[in-house]
C-alpha cells in the first residue's frame, strides 16, 4: 500500500509547496496595500525631524521601491530570515516562537475536547433521530455554533469570573506564581486555561456535532446498514461498527481544515481572555502595522492550514481504502 | 405439500407504514407457504409490497413499519410473536438475505473477510481462524478465488460482489435465503450466472429460496411457485408453470403481455418492433383507499361487484389460485 501511495504522497507534497509559494507572494503585497503608515507607528513622535524619519526609512528598507522590497523579502526568506518586528525590535521568528506555546496549548486542549464530545454528540443525535434527544442536541449545537466566540467568552467571564469568582479571566499565569511549587503552578495554569479553552471547545463542539450527525444520518440510510441489521447486529453494533467508520470520513476532512484555521481563529478568544498567544499577537501586530511580524504570522497560519490538509489526505488514505488510486 | 409442515407459512400478514400523510398498507393480508428446499418468487411493480412482504418475515422493517396482524410460522414457530431481541438472533441463522449486492450492500471500508466473519461469530461461538477457514470454503463454493477474501468491496466487479453477498448469506447455514432483486443491477450474462449459482446451491444444500423481482422472466425461470403482488395484496399464486401457461388474473395477463415478444416470426408478420404492451393507468398510491379489488380502476373487465367486494381466492388449477371474481369469464 505504501508503495502504491508514494506517488500520491509526492503529488500532494508538491502541491503543498506550490501553494506555500503563492501564499508567500500574496502575503507580501497584501499588507502593503493596506491603509496606514508603519513609519508613524515606528517613530511614535509626531514632531520627528525629516532626517530621523529618513533614517528610520532606510533602516527598515521602506525607502526602496516595492519590487526591490519584494526581492529582498524573497532573498531573506530563502535564508529563513523573516525580518525584524517593528514593534518588538526583535527577529520575527523569536517573537512568534515565544507565543506559539500558549496557542498550541489552548488549541490542543480545546480541539481535543471538541473532537471527542462533538463526535459523541453527533452519534447520539443521529441514533435518536427525530426524538427529543436529537432535537435537544441539534438546538444546542446550532446555538453553540452560531454564537460568536467573543460573545460566548464574555458571557462565560461574566458567569464564572464575575458572579461566581471561580476562574481567572485574564492571562495565562498569576503574577509571581513561578515562585510556588510546580503543581501549584500547573493548577494555576489549568485555572487560567479553563475559560478560554471552554469557549473555543463549545463553539467547535456545535460545529463537529452537526457535521457528525448529518454525516451519520446519511450513512445510516445506505444499503450496507440494512445488510448489517439483517446479519443480526444490534442497533448499537450497527452504528459503531458500520455507521461510525463511514460517517467519520467527511468529518475528518472538516476537522483537519479547521485545525489549521483555528490557529488564527483563536484571535477573538485570545483577545477576550488576554491569552498570550499567536492570535493576540496578530491583533497587536495589525494595530501597529508591523509588516514583518504580520507576514510571519500569516505565513505560519497558511503553512498550518496546508499541513493540516496534507495530514487529512494521509489520514483519509488510512481510513478509506478507496482513496489509494 | 400435503401433510408435511412447510418451512415457512405466512398467514394473513399485514405490514403497515405509519407516515405523515397517513397509514400505507404496504402488505395487506397476504398468505403463502414455502416448503423446505423449495423456490418461491414474488413478482410485481415497484412499490407493490413484495420486498416488505419478504423482509417482514424477519421483521427487517424501517422504523415506521410495523407488523399489524397475521402470523409468520417458521417451522411452526410464530416469529411475529417474538421480541426484537429474539428475532435479531434468528436473523441470518434461519433466514438470510441476498441484497442487490452490486450496488452498495457491502460496507466499503471493511474487508470482505471481516464482514463475513462478523456474521459467523455473531451467531456461533467459534474462533476467528476457524471462521476465516469457513469464509475460504464459502468463497470456493460461490466460485470466488479464496485468495481474494481480504479485499475491499470496491476492488470487485458487480458480479463478484453479488457472489460475495451469496457467500455472506450462506455463512450461518440458513434454511431460507431471500433474494431481494439479486440480479437487478447486473448485466444479462452475469444475471444468468448468479441465478444458476443460486439454483445450484438450493439443490445441493436443500435450501429454500424466496426470490423477489420486478422481472417476470427471472421469476418464471428461477422459481417453482410464485405470487403476483399488486398494491399490498397477492392477486395470483401458484405453480410457476401453471401461471405462465394460464395467467388468470387480469393484472397477471397484462404483465405477461407487457413482456417484449422476441419471436422473430411474429415480428416479421406484423412489421412491428417487439415492444410489450404497457398497462394503462398508474399503480395506485399505497395511501389511497381502494374498495373491492385493488386493480379495478385499471381493469377493463371490472364490474360493479369488483368495486364493492374484495375478491377471495378462486381455484384455477390444482396449485393455482387467483383473486378475481371474473377470471373464468374473461376471454
Amino acid at each position: 500500500m505504501l508503495f502504491v501511495s508514494s506517488r500520491y504522497l509526492g503529488n500532494k507534497i508538491a502541491q503543498a509547496l506550490i501553494t506555500i509559494f503563492i501564499v508567500l507572494c500574496v502575503n507580501f503585497f497584501l499588507f502593503r496595500i493596506m491603509p496606514g503608515d508603519p513609519l508613524s507607528m515606528l517613530m511614535r513622535n509626531p514632531r520627528a525631524s525629516q532626517q530621523a524619519i529618513q533614517k528610520a526609512k532606510e533602516l527598515y528598507g521602506l525607502d526602496q521601491s516595492l519590487p526591490a522590497q519584494f526581492g529582498r523579502y524573497l532573498q531573506d526568506l530563502v535564508k529563513l530570515d523573516f525580518g525584524v518586528s517593528f514593534m518588538f525590535k526583535k527577529p520575527v521568528v523569536e517573537v512568534i516562537g515565544g507565543k506559539i506555546g500558549p496557542t498550541l496549548l489552548l488549541l490542543g486542549v480545546s480541539e481535543l475536547i471538541a473532537i471527542i464530545l462533538g463526535i459523541y454528540l453527533g452519534i447520539v443525535a443521529a441514533s435518536h433521530r427525530g426524538r427529543i434527544v436529537d432535537v435537544g442536541a441539534i438546538s444546542l449545537s446550532l446555538l453553540l455554533y452560531s454564537l460568536p466566540t467573543f460573545l460566548l467568552g464574555m458571557v462565560l467571564i461574566l458567569v464564572f469570573s464575575v458572579y461566581w469568582g471561580l476562574f481567572p479571566s485574564v492571562g495565562m499565569v498569576t503574577a509571581a506564581a513561578k515562585f510556588s511549587s510546580w503543581w501549584r503552578q500547573s493548577l494555576d495554569l489549568l485555572a487560567h486555561l479553563f475559560l478560554p479553552a471552554m469557549t473555543l471547545a463549545l463553539t467547535l463542539i456545535g460545529e463537529y456535532g452537526m457535521l457528525m450527525r448529518s454525516s451519520l444520518i446519511e450513512v445510516l440510510s445506505e444499503d450496507f446498514i440494512v445488510t448489517a441489521r439483517a446479519k443480526g447486529l444490534s442497533e448499537r453494533e450497527v452504528i459503531h461498527k458500520h455507521g461510525y467508520p463511514n460517517a467519520l470520513l467527511p468529518v475528518v476532512t472538516a476537522i483537519s481544515i479547521n485545525l489549521g484555521l483555528t490557529i488564527a481563529g483563536a484571535i477573538q478568544v485570545e483577545t477576550v481572555f488576554s491569552w498570550p498567544g499567536i492570535g493576540r499577537l496578530m491583533y497587536d501586530a495589525l494595530n501597529n502595522r508591523d509588516y514583518p511580524l504580520l507576514q510571519g504570522i500569516f505565513l505560519l497560519v497558511c503553512i498550518c492550514v496546508i499541513v493540516a490538509n496534507l495530514l487529512s489526505d494521509l489520514l483519509y488514505m488510512v481510513l478509506d481504502p478507496r482513496v489509494k488510486s | 405439500m400435503g401433510t408435511v409442515t412447510p418451512l415457512l407459512e405466512v398467514r394473513d400478514l399485514k405490514t403497515y407504514f405509519h407516515t405523515k400523510e397517513g397509514i400505507a398498507k404496504a402488505v395487506d393480508g397476504i398468505s403463502f407457504e414455502v416448503n423446505e428446499g423449495a423456490s418461491f418468487g414474488f413478482v410485481g411493480e415497484s412499490g407493490c409490497g413484495k420486498t416488505t412482504a419478504a423482509l417482514s418475515i424477519i421483521k427487517l422493517l424501517p422504523k415506521n413499519g410495523r407488523i399489524e396482524g397475521g402470523q409468520v410460522l417458521f417451522r411452526g414457530e410464530d416469529l411475529t410473536a417474538k421480541s426484537d431481541e429474539e428475532i435479531r438472533m434468528r436473523r441470518w441463522k434461519d433466514v438470510s438475505i441476498v441484497f442487490q449486492g452490486a450496488m452498495n450492500s457491502l460496507n466499503p471500508v471493511m474487508r470482505i473477510s471481516k464482514q463475513i466473519v462478523e456474521a459467523i461469530r455473531l451467531h456461533e461461538d467459534i474462533s476467528i481462524p476457524e471462521a476465516r477457514e469457513r469464509v475460504k470454503r464459502l468463497f470456493a463454493q460461490v466460485g470466488l478465488n479464496p485468495a481474494l477474501l481480504d479485499q475491499y468491496p470496491h476492488e470487485f466487479s458487480g458480479g463478484m460482489k453479488q457472489r460475495v453477498m451469496i457467500a455472506l448469506a450462506l455463512a450461518c447455514n440458513p434454511r431460507l435465503i431471500i433474494g431481494d432483486e439479486p440480479t437487478t443491477a447486473l448485466d444479462v450474462m452475469v444475471q444468468a450466472q448468479i441465478l444458476d449459482l443460486l439454483e445450484e446451491l438450493r439443490r445441493s444444500l436443500n435450501l429454500a429460496t424466496i426470490l423477489i423481482s420486478h422481472d417476470l422472466s427471472v421469476i418464471f425461470d428461477a422459481c417453482e411457485r410464485l405470487a403476483v403482488m399488486y398494491c399490498g395484496k397477492i392477486v395470483e399464486i401458484g405453480g410457476a408453470r401453471e401461471i405462465y401457461l394460464r395467467p388468470a388474473h387480469p393484472y397477471t395477463r397484462k404483465l405477461v403481455n407487457a413482456f417484449p415478444d422476441l419471436e422473430l416470426e411474429k415480428q416479421r408478420k406484423t412489421g412491428k418492433r417487439a415492444l410489450g404492451k404497457s398497462i394503462a393507468g398508474d399503480p395506485p398510491n399505497p395511501l389511497d383507499r381502494i374498495t373491492g379489488c385493488k386493480f379495478h380502476p385499471r381493469c377493463e373487465w371490472a364490474e360493479p361487484r369488483c368495486v364493492e367486494e374484495e375478491p377471495v381466492a378462486m381455484k384455477v388449477g390444482a396449485d393455482h389460485r387467483a383473486f378475481c371474481w371474473k377470471w373464468d369469464r374473461i376471454g
